[in-house]
């Protein structure tokens, strides 16, 4: 046997050569998909913002970007690069940017907005962000709203509560959990849920019951 | 308040990024190994650096199992910021609250600590009414003084209208309050020492209870009741309680032990720890007292255990004594003898179950002529045995966008095949797919014929995922379908059945949905999500509108199975346009509005408000009436009042909230949010806008003590409509991979090319010959 390996070992280091590049490329690939299209994405945006219609980064695409996400530090500079947040949270969404959940809620108006991203890309940094960590979301209209992260919860798969709907504003980041697992299935998300700032004035309902 | 914002640095680096000693050491053996010329030490050598630069590479994570799942639910808040409200409280912390909170930063942070929940939960089943009351035991079993919050989950349509507040021997019953001012009432008495309990609804079938100032030892109960239609379906009733428990996430290093938040987030761990948050899972007892009302021909709970017995007059008594799935919520099924089965069931009731004794409230009650009736009808329409099957139009509409593509595409075609094979020569049918186009089988609706069938069947082969979401001109293209022989009116009989598969977000809602509205004409629409990217709430609103069913297919494996059931059960549509009216014309307050077809097996069930004296003198019966087969079918429905029935009302205004709600969208809000508050203040229900309060008034908790918060939640909900999606990708495994074969590639060339040996030889050659001149 061992003759025989290395009768064609230079067969063998050639194809291993082969399937690590393959395996590379692949790898690198989407990272540089992730990377790359955010700036497409960001050249949507601004049309969008110019004239209040949607844009597709690309015509052949599915989507179109639908706020801009950005975290802020406590003394109000900017941290990192900006993320273009993409409608519908599909597959295919994820691996060009984050992606909202489309559902009962209208982002920077009311309800509880979901955005996911993928652990290993875009909400990477996810693993820094602490209670308190400032995020500022702009939308299709131009309006900032600043939103404070004041909680973070770890949940299963099927525990899906976070997700419901409710009528107060709400902003809740979603990825895989843990972190530095490399598998593309993952049991738990790491959930980030953050309120407005400045809240919003309520209007008190009149007690009719008192 | 002050926020010291930590940026943390990354406190985990991927673990063997570094090498540790043992590895440097055995890197050195190898090397040794290697330098040998036996044939075995190589390969050795070779194992132990392919060993070694897998433990380089990857993370942990994926070489070990992770086991960091329990199946006992507990706390799932890892941290959370104390709130600003929260003032910091000027009492100083008793010794061991101290300990508990050592070396906290924040002087007002909450300690979470798992409080053990006892459930006690009593049915009382008659006939198709359920009244349930759960006990909920607080007990605290620590030294401190404890606020307790429970997050549970109860029935998506329960109708909770009663909490009292056992201290002792002593009762307190719950108010009704809009959210903002029960909350404000609850956090004044926790405050102050008093206690209190409060009830909230957090999603339809989500809601916490809390409790304030638990003295140590001390057992406060909460006791919550409410009323709920139990389902019939098919000659079987059933019903179902959430009892299923939720995995747990163990309190990572990674996250709980970040600089940052560390002192914060441990306190608590330990706080969680010192209390017991083994215990944390409660037990839960579960009593059941069923009056049917008709003989019984079986009973049945397919995940529990049940110990029965009969008591007078029909009653059977049921007790949980095991559960056999875990992750299954309780279902009781029961049947009743075959000969018996009812075809229209009517009973009502005269007045609120929950009467507003204010003199202002008499006035107005006077004025408008009288209480109120409330009553709940059920018909059985006549089953399929005596009549001809109703011919239907079929119209599959299918999402082909790119974000099909892959399983969901798949799935979805062999569901599409499903379909298809249900259809009889009677029907018609047709496909439409679309993705920024749209694609037809065919102009018109055709014949299922084989010929038909089998170029339907090569159609949908064919169909490739790619391209943008259009959905617009596909709906048009449905509604607007028309059969060749449009102009016959002979043949409009047929029903209309859109099913609409898309796995894609809905993003010009209002649009489409105007869209429906106006163009859904008699067809019927019923939705069907895939993935975790669909609108549900929008599907479920369409679906609505075209008196249709919204079906969610979260797992992608499921696809096939879940439309397959949707499509065997609209196969046999029996009566459709149903109507309610009274028979001297008038049409009554009743809730669904929109009352679906009937397929086989399934009763109209409503729940009607009437006026107390028009349903005396006037009119005693409803008329129900829908298209049966192509002719019209009525039936006539006495209204007995009944005195056992009670609760109806809630029932009445619990259904009202719900399509209230679902008529939620950005422009209509705050009148939506006035009207649920309205509605749910006057029958005393609890809503997304209202709570139930009690407060006692007598302070208990001594001023210089401070009370801790303790929080409890096991049990998970009913399936909701959603799914988190899957936020990961392969890049990095790939790129770990690909890296390692380069590795191992470049160690290899390396050996055998003989750059690292002929070297190594030539330097100990040199050395030796050094050696040597010394000699």
């Amino acid at each position: 046997m061992p003759v025989q390996i290395r009768a064609h070992r230079h067969r063998i280091m050639l194809l291993v050569g082969i399937v690590a590049i393959v395996f590379l490329f692949k790898g690198g690939y989407m990272q540089a998909k992730a990377h790359f299209a955010q700036f497409l994405i960001e050249q949507a945006w601004s049309d969008t913002l110019n004239d209040g219609k949607q844009h597709k980064p690309w015509s052949w695409a599915d989507t179109y970007p639908v706020a801009k996400l950005q975290f802020v530090s406590g003394q109000g500079q900017l941290q990192g690069q900006a993320l273009y947040v993409l409608a519908g949270a599909s597959g295919r969404n994820l691996a060009f940017g984050p992606a909202t959940l489309m559902g009962a809620n209208q982002l920077n108006g009311w309800g509880n907005t979901v955005i996911a991203g993928h652990r290993d890309t875009h909400f990477a940094h996810l693993k820094g962000v602490q209670p308190g960590q400032l995020l500022r979301v702009q939308d299709s209209s131009s309006a900032t709203i600043d939103y404070r992260v004041v909680s973070i919860q770890i949940v299963a798969e099927a525990d899906t509560r976070l997700l419901d709907g409710q009528d107060d504003l709400q902003l809740t980041l979603v990825t895989c959990y843990p972190f530095d697992s490399l598998s593309a299935q993952s049991r738990w998300r790491f959930v980030v849920i953050a309120e407005p700032v400045a809240a919003k004035p309520q209007i008190q309902l009149a007690s009719v019951a008192a | 308040m002050d926020i010291d914002y930590h940026r943390s640095t990354n406190p985990c680096p991927l673990r063997g990024a570094f090498l540790s000693q043992g590895a440097a050491r055995l890197n050195f053996v190898a090397l040794l190994l290697w330098l040998n010329h036996h044939k075995w030490q190589r390969w050795l050598a070779l194992t132990m650096y392919t060993t070694l630069t897998l433990s380089t590479i990857l993370p942990r994570s994926v070489l070990a199992q992770s086991d960091d799942e329990t199946l006992l639910g507990s706390s799932q808040l890892i941290y959370s910021l104390s709130s600003p409200l929260s003032e910091p409280t000027s009492e100083p912390l008793t010794e061991s609250a101290e300990a508990l909170l050592s070396e906290t930063s924040h002087p007002n942070a909450f300690a979470f600590s798992a409080l053990p929940i006892e459930t006690q939960v009593d049915m009382q089943i008659s006939g198709w009414v359920n009244r349930v009351q759960v006990k909920q035991f607080f007990h605290n079993d620590t030294a401190q003084w404890l606020n307790g919050m429970y997050l549970f989950p109860l029935p998506h349509d329960a109708a909770i209208d009663s909490m009292t507040l056992h201290i002792g021997e002593r009762r307190l019953q719950g108010e009704i309050f809009p959210k903002a001012e029960a909350k404000q009432q609850f956090e004044q008495a926790k405050t102050s020492g008093k206690q209190a309990s409060l009830l909230e609804q957090q999603r339809p079938n989500m809601f916490t209870t809390q409790v304030a100032n638990l003295a140590p030892g001390e057992t406060l109960v909460v006791e919550i009741a409410y009323q709920q239609l139990v389902n019939y379906q098919a000659g079987e009733f059933s019903l179902r309680f959430p009892l299923a428990i939720t995995p747990r996430y163990d309190n990572d290093p990674a996250v709980t032990s970040s600089p940052a938040n560390g002192n914060y987030a441990q306190a608590k761990l330990l706080a969680a720890k010192k209390v017991g948050s083994a215990s944390s899972v409660g037990k839960v007892n579960l009593n059941i007292h069923l009056d049917a009302g008709l003989p019984l021909a079986s009973i049945d709970a397919p995940y529990h255990r049940l110990k029965q017995a009969s008591l007078e007059q029909g009653i059977t008594a049921l007790q949980l004594t095991q559960t056999l799935a875990a992750d299954k919520d309780f279902v009781l099924r029961w049947r009743p003898e075959l000969t018996q089965a009812p075809t229209a069931v009517a009973f009502a009731q005269s007045g609120k179950t929950h009467r507003r004794t204010t003199a202002e409230d008499t006035v107005l009650a006077d004025k408008q002529g009288g209480e109120n009736d409330y009553a709940i009808v059920m018909v059985m329409p006549p089953q399929a045995e005596h009549a001809e099957k109703m011919a239907r139009e079929l119209l599959l509409v299918i999402d082909t966008s790119g974000s099909m593509h892959g399983d969901s595409m798949a799935q979805a075609k062999s569901a599409l095949q499903y379909a298809l094979a249900g259809l009889t020569p009677a029907d018609t049918f047709n496909v439409i797919a679309f993705e920024s186009t749209v694609q037809t089988l065919s102009t018109f609706a055709l014949p299922a014929t084989a010929a038909n069938l089998g170029l339907a069947n090569q159609f949908i082969q064919n169909l490739v995922a790619d391209g943008g979401t259009e959905m617009a001109p596909a709906l048009l293209r449905a509604f607007a379908h028309t059969s060749p022989d449009e102009l016959q009116p002979s043949r409009d009989t047929r029903l209309k059945q859109v099913v609409f598969i898309t796995d894609g977000a809905i993003a010009n809602e209002q649009q489409l949905f105007e869209l429906i509205a106006d163009h859904i004409g008699d067809s019927r629409l019923f939705t069907v999500g895939i993935g975790a990217a669909p609108n549900g709430f929008f599907m479920q609103r369409a679906a609505q509108t075209g008196r249709g069913t919204y079906t969610y297919v979260g797992k992608l494996d499921e696809v096939s199975t879940q439309v397959g059931q949707l499509l065997a059960k609209i196969e046999h549509p029996l009566v459709s346009n149903i109507d309610l009216r009274l028979s001297d014309g008038t049409i009554p307050d009743y809730w669904p509005v929109n009352i679906g077809d009937l397929y086989l097996g399934e009763p109209v069930m409503v729940a009607v408000k009437l006026k107390s004296n028009q349903h005396q003198y006037q009119s005693d019966e409803l008329i129900v009436s829908g298209n049966f087969g192509g002719s019209q079918w009525q039936r006539r429905v006495g209204l007995q009042r009944d005195d056992k029935a009670k609760g109806l009302d809630l029932i009445w205004a619990r259904k009202q909230i719900e399509a209230l709600m679902l008529s939620k969208n950005s422009s209509n809000v705050e009148r939506v949010k006035r009207q649920v508050t309205q509605i749910a203040l006057d029958h005393h229900l609890v809503s997304p806008y209202t709570s139930l309060v009690a407060v006692d008034n007598r302070v208990v908790r001594p001023a210089e003590q401070m009370s801790l918060d303790g929080i409890a939640s096991t049990l998970l909900p009913q399936a909701s409509m959603g799914q988190w999606p899957q936020t990961a990708s392969e890049s990095r495994l790939f790129l770990a991979i690909g890296s390692m074969l380069l590795l191992l590639l470049g160690a290899y060339w390396v050996s055998y090319a003989g750059v690292m040996q002929r070297g190594l030889l030539m330097c100990l050659q040199r050395i030796r010959g050094k050696r040597c001149q010394y000699r």
